[in-house]
């Protein structure tokens, strides 16, 4: 018998539709229902679990937060900022590690290896690794070095917000750093390697042939992980709240508190710990601001990206 | 190993001693000057001259550093001295290599610290004073304590490891399965309303997590959810929209051809899904999986804000909240240990789907 070669996908169309709106009914399940609730809670006051007690107050969340009217959530935006930081620095770390193991002639996958390894571990395995055995005042690995070179110890994450921020920072980009090597040593290894080879014999030296070939070939992993690292940076919660520990009012006092509550940490405490004081409404309306400085940074990281982000290579 | 063909003959000893100060001694100079320059930015000690000694210190490395820097830059305007290479001394490219290796021993030395740490005695670990090794003698007491017995948060670590392994096995399996049925569908089966669903679908990874964190728990609890660990394993089920996009790209390259043979053959929608796609995406399936199943068993938030009962909860809040419980390092440092040692274990076996998988759901080439 002589078949008719068939045309994939002429079957019922209802098994596909189907398997295709498996994800999307997760989506409408457990992401829709909190966004739309979130958008309406934003406008209302509420404390406990319970819808009931929803009271609407229009923009009044919004206002609170964007004139300063509460100083701890107005400031917790200025401290997300701060801690951002670390995303460039991370990014421009990694490119250095990466390009220099790409260079070595002994022991690449040992060292991409061993920067990797920060990746597998938990946020809370490595801060709990840095703040009981690095940052510790009395027994940590940091103060111990500097008494026996004859420094005084420091109190890394009590003395002031700003050595906490560092410390924080620091520890961030140690933990990160695998990650962008990863995807920088992949962009390294893809360079055509003839623009090296004319670059040489027209003698350019390391310097230019670096900043001249390498970094525009590699530019649009640079930018990808911009924009990744920056958007994970600003919702980032958990370094900070095992740094500081789940106390409000961390041990410098309540004048510079802003500095160990990210955005998201400061959402949590509204929420879970101090829900009769701020309650869900202004968390919610805490987290669309948010998220709008967010969409606004990328959008600005996307525009000034075609300046010097090169397709071409 | 110097060999003399390439030596110039006119080359003195004392430029061959410049150009392997410079590649030798040069490199090696910076791990001093860098630490001696960043020592002095603290506070000395009472009636300690250490900042003075240390700038001094530092001001002696640079000017090292820089002579022979310069007269190195001098002398390779000589055509002859850029001849001579003792392939050894290149080979080992201290300049390359001193660096990386800095970086590499800050990178691996907190790891150090915490095994070292969990095994000291709890009166070592605890002292003010800080021991490179375990003086009082190595001691697995910590790993006893929390491994067997119930620790003050009511619960084993061993348990924990257990709950830990089941709340990110469940979701990542039956949740891949989700995203590869719908990636094959996005990808291979034809109906109306598929590219508008796939963009849809897209649309939900903009979405910042942040929105939704308060009003999550509000919904959970109105499910009654909230003192259980379904919400961290049902919505997992229900497949990624990462996870999704990258399998969909890998599904595109399967050819046609391929899966139209089959049909030829008699083979319906899903034994081809099950008999050709799926085997023909087994290691990026794998792929997924892994990292999936690592950032479940790292997750740190959707335990503690779901999880109340003391039986159920996951390795990251145990100890977390066992490192607010206790006092003793030891303890912390070998629950710490244990929660390591299942990821350690996984990067090592699959270090290489690992990167691999990491560099292809970039998105990017290479």
């Amino acid at each position: 018998m002589k078949r008719k070669p068939l045309r994939l996908g002429r079957e019922t169309q209802f098994g596909g539709f189907l398997s295709g709106s498996i994800p999307l009914i997760g989506f409408l399940i457990f992401g829709v229902i909190p966004l739309v609730l979130s958008a309406v809670v934003s406008f209302s006051e509420l404390h406990s679990t319970d819808l009931q007690d929803m009271e609407y107050i229009g923009w009044e969340n919004y206002s609170t937060i964007l004139t300063n009217g509460d100083k701890y959530t107005y400031a917790s935006y200025w401290s997300t900022l701060l801690y951002a930081l670390n995303a460039p620095i991370c990014i421009a770390l990694s490119l250095w590690i990466a390009y220099m193991i790409n260079r070595s002639k002994i022991g690449k996958k040992f060292f991409r290896s061993v920067f990797f390894i920060p990746y597998v571990c938990s946020s809370v395995v490595i801060s709990l690794t840095f703040k009981t055995m690095l940052y510790r005042y009395e027994g940590g690995l940091l103060n111990a070095l500097l008494e026996k070179f004859g420094y005084e110890p420091v109190g890394w994450l009590i003395d002031s917000p700003w050595i906490f921020m560092l410390a924080a920072v620091v520890m961030t980009v140690w933990a990160g750093l695998g990650w962008c090597i990863v995807l920088f040593q992949a962009a390294l290894a893809n360079v055509d390697q003839t623009y090296y080879e004319a670059a040489k014999l027209d003698g350019a030296s390391e310097a230019k042939i670096f900043w001249k070939i390498t970094f525009p070939a590699i530019s649009p992993t640079t930018a990808y992980l911009l924009t990744m690292k920056l958007i994970w940076a600003f919702q980032s919660m958990a370094e900070m709240h095992l740094l500081a520990g789940t106390n409000v009012t961390p041990a410098w006092g309540d004048s510079a508190g802003w500095v160990s509550d990210t955005v998201v940490k400061h959402i949590y405490n509204m929420v879970f710990v101090r829900s009769y004081e701020y309650g869900y409404g202004l968390a919610s309306a805490a987290g669309w601001i948010l998220a709008i400085i967010i969409l606004i940074i990328t959008r600005i990281n996307m525009r000034t990206q075609k300046r010097w982000v090169n397709y071409d290579f | 190993m110097i060999s003399n063909k390439m030596i110039g003959k006119s080359l003195p000893a004392w430029k061959i001693a410049i150009k392997l100060l410079n590649e030798l001694l040069v490199p090696l100079l910076w791990v001093p000057a860098v630490l001696f320059t960043i020592l002095p930015c603290f506070k000395p000690a009472e009636g300690s001259n250490s900042r003075v000694v240390h700038s001094l210190i530092a001001i002696a490395c640079y000017v090292v550093i820089i002579t022979v820097k310069v007269i190195h830059g001098r002398l390779k305007k000589e055509g002859k001295y850029t001849a001579y290479q003792s392939r050894i001394v290149s080979k080992l490219d201290l300049a390359n290599l001193v660096p990386l290796f800095v970086l590499a021993v800050v990178i691996a030395f907190p790891f150090y610290l915490l095994f070292v740490t969990s095994i000291k005695s709890p009166i070592e670990a605890n002292s003010f004073d800080f021991t490179w090794w375990p003086k009082q003698g190595a001691t697995t007491q910590a790993y006893n304590e929390i491994v067997v017995v119930e620790s003050v948060i009511g619960i084993t670590m061993t348990q924990a490891v257990i709950n830990s392994f089941v709340y990110a096995i469940i979701p990542n399996v039956i949740g891949l399965l989700a995203s590869a049925v719908a990636a094959y569908s996005f990808s291979k089966l034809r109906y109306r309303g598929r590219d508008a669903m796939y963009y849809m679908l897209i649309m939900t990874m903009m979405m910042p997590g942040c929105v939704t964190m308060a009003t999550g728990y509000l919904m959970f609890d109105w499910y009654g959810w909230t003192n259980s660990p379904l919400p961290l394993i049902v919505p997992g089920l229900f497949g990624g929209a990462a996870c999704i996009m990258f399998l969909r790209e890998f599904f595109m390259g399967i050819p046609d051809g391929l899966l139209e043979a089959a049909s030829i053959d008699g083979a319906g929608r899903w034994r081809r899904f099950f008999s050709i796609v799926m085997p023909l995406a087994k290691p990026a399936l794998m792929a997924q999986f892994i990292l999936g199943f690592i950032s479940s068993f790292n997750d740190y938030m959707g335990p503690l804000i779901y999880l109340n009962n003391p039986s159920g909860y996951t390795v990251q809040v145990t100890l977390d909240f066992l490192s607010s419980a206790v006092m003793d390092n030891s303890l912390v440092a070998a629950a710490g240990v244990l929660a390591l040692v299942p990821m350690l274990l996984l990067y090592i076996i699959f270090q290489k789907t690992i990167l691999k998988g990491i560099s292809i759901s970039s998105g990017l080439k290479g």
